[in-house]
C-alpha cells in the first residue's frame, strides 16, 4: 500500500509540476496522469476477475469467487474515476464533458457490467450458487473487454488512440511518458492493495463461523 | 526533464485556466481512494471487534 | 433435436400472450413515438431508425423474460436434467422457436415500420434481413439474463445481460447505416451473420450451465 501511494504521489507530482506543457492540449492534459491508469486498471481488473472465473469454474477453487465478488467494488470505483476523469478532461479539450464515442460508451458499459456483477450476486441468498452463477457472467462479458480496446480503431470516434500501445510502442515524449508510466505502475499497486483489504473482509466475513477465523481474530 | 513547468506557485495551481479542470480531478479521485481505504479499514475493525466480543 | 423444437413451438403457439403481446407492444411503441412528439417528416426520418432499434432490443428481452421461468417452476427442467443431463438442445429449441415466432415477426414489422424512416421498397428487404440477425443475436442474449434471473423477477436479467447486448446494438445501428447510405450491406450482414452464428453456437452451452447450477 505504501509503496502504491509513493509511487502514484511521485508520478503525480511530476505529471502535475515537472512534464512539460502539451502543445495542442495545454496544461488540461496533465489528468492524463490519472485518467490513463485508471482506465488501464478498470480494463485489468475485469481481465483478472474473468481468470478468476475460470479458474472457478472448472476447477471450483473457492477463493477464486471470493476474489471476483472482492475486485468488483474495486472495479466499480476505478471505472467510475476513469469516467469522471475522462469527462472532466472533455470539457476544455473537446469543449463537451460528454461524447457518445465508441471507447467512452463501452467503458460505461463496462461500468455497468461491474454493478451487474454486483447486483447478481447479492441477489442470491445461496452465496455458492451466487458465486458460480457471477463467474459465468464475467466470462460472458470478457467478450466487452477486447470490443473497449479495439473500439476506437474500429469506429470513427473523437477519442484519440491509445499513448502507449504494446505493438506499437509509445506515442508521446519521454518526459510525459516517465511519470505516466510509474503512474499506472503506483495505480496499480494502489488497487491490488485496496483489492486485498476488501477481500480480507470479504473472506472474514463469510467464513465467519468457521474456526480459523475466530483464531485468526 | 526536472524543470518547474511554470513559473510561479499561482501559475501551477491556475495552469492557464485549465486548473479548475486538473485540480478537481485529481482531489476527486484522491477522495475517493482514500474514502474507500478508510472505509474499508474501519468495516475490518468493526467486524474484528464483533468477533471479539462475540468470543468473549 | 426435432422433438424438442416441435414440443416447444406446441407450446408457444397455445401461449397467445407470450407471442402476441411483444408484438402488439412493439406496434404501439412504433407507434406512440411518433405521435408523443410534434415534429416534422424530415426530422422524424434522421431518428426513427433508433427507436425502432430501442424497441426491438427492447421487446426482445421482454419475450424471452419467461423462456425458462415456468419449466422450472413445474419442474420439466429438472426432469430434462435427470433425462438428458444437459441443456444444450432445449435451450437452443427454445430460443429458434421464439426467433421464429416472435424475432421474425419483429423484424417484419420493424421494416415495415421503416417507410415512416423514407426507406424505400426496395431497400426494405434489407432491413428485415439486418433485424431478424439482430433479433437471434438479442434473443440468445437475453435468454442467458432470463436463465441468469430465474426466479428472481427480470430486472436482475436485464442488468446482467443488457451490457451484452449492447455491442449487437452498434453492429445493428452500423447495418442501418449501410443501408440508409446504399454502401457495404452486404459486408455488414455476413458479419452480423457470422456474429449471430457464433452466438447461437455458444449461447446454449453458456445458458445450460447457468441452469444446471440452479438445479444444483
Amino acid at each position: 500500500m505504501f509503496l502504491g501511494f509513493s509511487c502514484l504521489a511521485m508520478g503525480w507530482i511530476w505529471g502535475l509540476a515537472f512534464a512539460p506543457e502539451d502543445a495542442i492540449q495545454g496544461n488540461s492534459y496533465r489528468i492524463i496522469f490519472l485518467h490513463v491508469p485508471a482506465s488501464i486498471m478498470a480494463q485489468l481488473i475485469y481481465f483478472f476477475m474473468s481468470i478468476c472465473a475460470l479458474m472457478h469454474l472448472v476447477w471450483r477453487v473457492k477463493l477464486a469467487a471470493y476474489l471476483i465478488k472482492s475486485a468488483a467494488p474495486v472495479g466499480v470505483l476505478i471505472t467510475f474515476i476513469a469516467l469522471f476523469s475522462g469527462s472532466i478532461w472533455g470539457i476544455p479539450t473537446w469543449g463537451t464533458w460528454w461524447q457518445w464515442d465508441a471507447r467512452i460508451t463501452s467503458t460505461l458499459i463496462l461500468f455497468i457490467m461491474y454493478l451487474g456483477i454486483i447486483t447478481l450476486h447479492s441477489s442470491f441468498s445461496n452465496a455458492e450458487k451466487a458465486d458460480r452463477l457471477m463467474s459465468i457472467l464475467v466470462v460472458v462479458g470478457v467478450v466487452n473487454i477486447p470490443i473497449i480496446k479495439k473500439s476506437v480503431d474500429w469506429w470513427s470516434t473523437l477519442h484519440q488512440p491509445a499513448s502507449i500501445s504494446i505493438s506499437d510502442g509509445a506515442s508521446i515524449d519521454p518526459s510525459m511518458l516517465y511519470p505516466l508510466t510509474i503512474s499506472i505502475f503506483g495505480m496499480a499497486l494502489t488497487m491490488i492493495a485496496l483489492g486485498i483489504l476488501v477481500s480480507k473482509l470479504y473472506i472474514l466475513t463469510r467464513e465467519k463461523n468457521k474456526k480459523w477465523v475466530q483464531s485468526h481474530v | 526533464m526536472f524543470n518547474f513547468s511554470f513559473t510561479d506557485f499561482h501559475d501551477f495551481l491556475t495552469m492557464d485556466g485549465h486548473g479548475i479542470y486538473v485540480w478537481t480531478v485529481y482531489l476527486v479521485t484522491f477522495a475517493l481512494i482514500a474514502g474507500s481505504f478508510l472505509i474499508v479499514r474501519r468495516k475490518l475493525n468493526v467486524f474484528k471487534r464483533k468477533l471479539e466480543n462475540a468470543s468473549e | 433435436m426435432i422433438n424438442f423444437f416441435s414440443l416447444e413451438a406446441f407450446k408457444l403457439r397455445h401461449k397467445l400472450r407470450a407471442w402476441l403481446g411483444p408484438l402488439l407492444i412493439m406496434i404501439l411503441v412504433l407507434i406512440a413515438f411518433p405521435l408523443s412528439i410534434d415534429i416534422s417528416q424530415y426530422d422524424l426520418n434522421k431518428f426513427y431508425f433508433s427507436v425502432i432499434v430501442v424497441s426491438l432490443l427492447m421487446i426482445s428481452f421482454l419475450a424471452t423474460e419467461s423462456i425458462f421461468s415456468e419449466d422450472y417452476e413445474d419442474g420439466s427442467l429438472e426432469q430434462i436434467h435427470l433425462e438428458e443431463k444437459d441443456f444444450y438442445k432445449i435451450t437452443l429449441a427454445k430460443i429458434l422457436v421464439h426467433v421464429l415466432f416472435i424475432g421474425i415477426p419483429m423484424a417484419l414489422i420493424g421494416s415495415i415500420f421503416s417507410f415512416a424512416n423514407g426507406v424505400s421498397l426496395a431497400e426494405a428487404p434489407k432491413i428485415f434481413v439486418i433485424l431478424s440477425i439482430s433479433t437471434l443475436i438479442l434473443f440468445n442474449v437475453f435468454a442467458f439474463g432470463s436463465a441468469l434471473s430465474i426466479n428472481k423477477g427480470s430486472m436482475l436479467g436485464v442488468v446482467a445481460s443488457l451490457p451484452l447486448a449492447l455491442p449487437a446494438i452498434v453492429l445493428l445501428g452500423r447495418g442501418v447505416r449501410t443501408v440508409q447510405y446504399g454502401q457495404g450491406f452486404f459486408e455488414v450482414s455476413v458479419l452480423m451473420a457470422g456474429v449471430a452464428l457464433i452466438v447461437t453456437a455458444l449461447m446454449p452451452i453458456i445458458i445450460s450451465a447457468t441452469l444446471k447450477t440452479h438445479l444444483e
